[in-house]
């Protein structure tokens, strides 16, 4: 007789989050009982229970190092956005100077420090992530998720401002969609950067679909940055779709290295189930 | 990490499930007898919890089992009471008794 397969996200979480040195055998108790007739409902509660007592095992034993992964990584990306506001940005509000000359000595000046400047922020986001999850060893997934949720709660307040203020007027959907995508994007590369930092593989031993993943992701940050500064210098606001289009495909890549990073690296040696 | 020295009422309740489950003392065996003896649902959590903080601590012992279809492949862990994990439930039990022996209104909740 077919065995009922078990729920499959509370199972990818455990085997993905679960850090007790009996986990395995642990999912393997939960489907044992779900084939004996316990419900879905059961199934999660457990779950959810096991995944909360492992987190707060990892907190009670290494409490200190958790909470100084957070602060460290906080305080790098602060650094990062201020090094970015005193030394970039200034140059990016001046764009419009060199705009009417694309082809000047000046303009190629702003060219760099434009790509410099989203470079750095990907730097400092980078080294963020890597400071979060060396400070913090015991429980590597766990603090860099805890992180990535610190920065999307960052922006929760100013997002939630300007959907109330789209309700009322339609025109700041555009920047809504704009900031949802900067938050999306924030929060898809601390997970890559962090899951990448954490990996025990080389890049060489490493499946094809994970280096082609985070290949494709290194290039489409070096374009995107030359084609961000040109776009600004050259003034190419018509461009708006393609510029969309490109964001998306960033995005989609980052996801896909990020699914790709959290898989385990050994599956079970699952038995067929009958 | 800082590792407590006296038994919680929890890994009594878990180790007192060992000891009369016997080589059968894996984690859903030991769930359901802990919920048929004190009549609460126990979530598998918890256990392995427990079981990890007495293994650590020496009182208790695993070794893999069999691997079956319908746990999906993966093996049972078998736990065992350690020759200090009986001798601690010894004592624990003995403190129990010596405190609750004579105490009339333990006598007429029992009844």
């Amino acid at each position: 007789m077919k065995q009922p397969r078990p729920p499959r996200l509370p199972t990818w979480l455990l085997e993905r989050l679960g850090t007790g040195e009996h986990a395995s055998s642990l999912i393997g108790d939960l489907a044992e009982q779900y084939a004996v007739g316990r419900s879905r409902g059961w199934y999660w509660r457990q779950a959810i229970i096991a995944l909360a007592l492992d987190l707060l095992q990892v907190l009670r034993a290494h409490s200190l190092s958790f909470i100084l992964a957070l602060i460290a990584g906080c305080a790098l990306t602060a650094a990062g956005q201020w090094v970015n506001s005193l030394v970039f940005v200034p140059v990016g509000s001046n764009v419009w100077r060199v705009s009417s000359h694309p082809w000047s000595i000046q303009a190629l000046a702003v060219f760099v420090a434009l790509v410099l400047s989203r470079a750095s922020l990907i730097a400092f986001s980078f080294v963020s992530v890597w400071a979060v999850t060396r400070v913090h060893r015991a429980h590597q997934r766990g603090v860099l998720v805890a992180f990535v949720l610190i920065l999307a709660a960052q922006q929760s307040p100013w997002l939630a401002r300007l959907a109330f203020d789209t309700l009322g007027d339609g025109r700041f959907a555009r920047y809504l969609m704009y900031d949802i995508y900067g938050v999306l994007f924030q929060v898809a590369f601390a997970l890559a950067g962090g899951l990448w930092a954490i990996r025990t593989q080389k890049f060489a031993d490493m499946d094809h679909r994970t280096r082609l993943a985070a290949v494709l992701v290194g290039c489409q940050q070096l374009l995107g940055a030359v084609i961000f500064a040109g776009s600004r210098i050259a003034a190419l606001s018509p461009f708006r779709v393609a510029a969309v289009a490109y964001e998306t495909a960033e995005l989609a890549t980052l996801a896909y290295l990020v699914f790709v990073l959290w898989l385990p690296q050994t599956r079970h040696q699952e038995v067929a189930i009958e | 990490m800082r590792i407590r020295s006296y038994l919680g009422q929890h890994e009594l309740v878990v180790m007192l499930a060992i000891l009369r489950l016997g080589r059968e003392a894996y984690g859903v065996p030991i769930a359901s007898e802990i919920a048929e003896h004190t009549g609460r649902e126990v979530y598998l959590g918890t256990v392995y919890a427990a079981l990890e903080r007495l293994e650590a601590r020496g009182l208790v012992s695993a070794s893999q089992g069999e691997a079956t279809p319908v746990r999906g492949g993966r093996a049972k862990t078998y736990f065992k009471l350690t020759a200090a994990g009986l001798r601690q439930l010894r004592e624990a039990h003995r403190a129990l008794q010596a405190l609750s022996d004579g105490l009339p209104e333990l006598k007429s909740a029992a009844s």
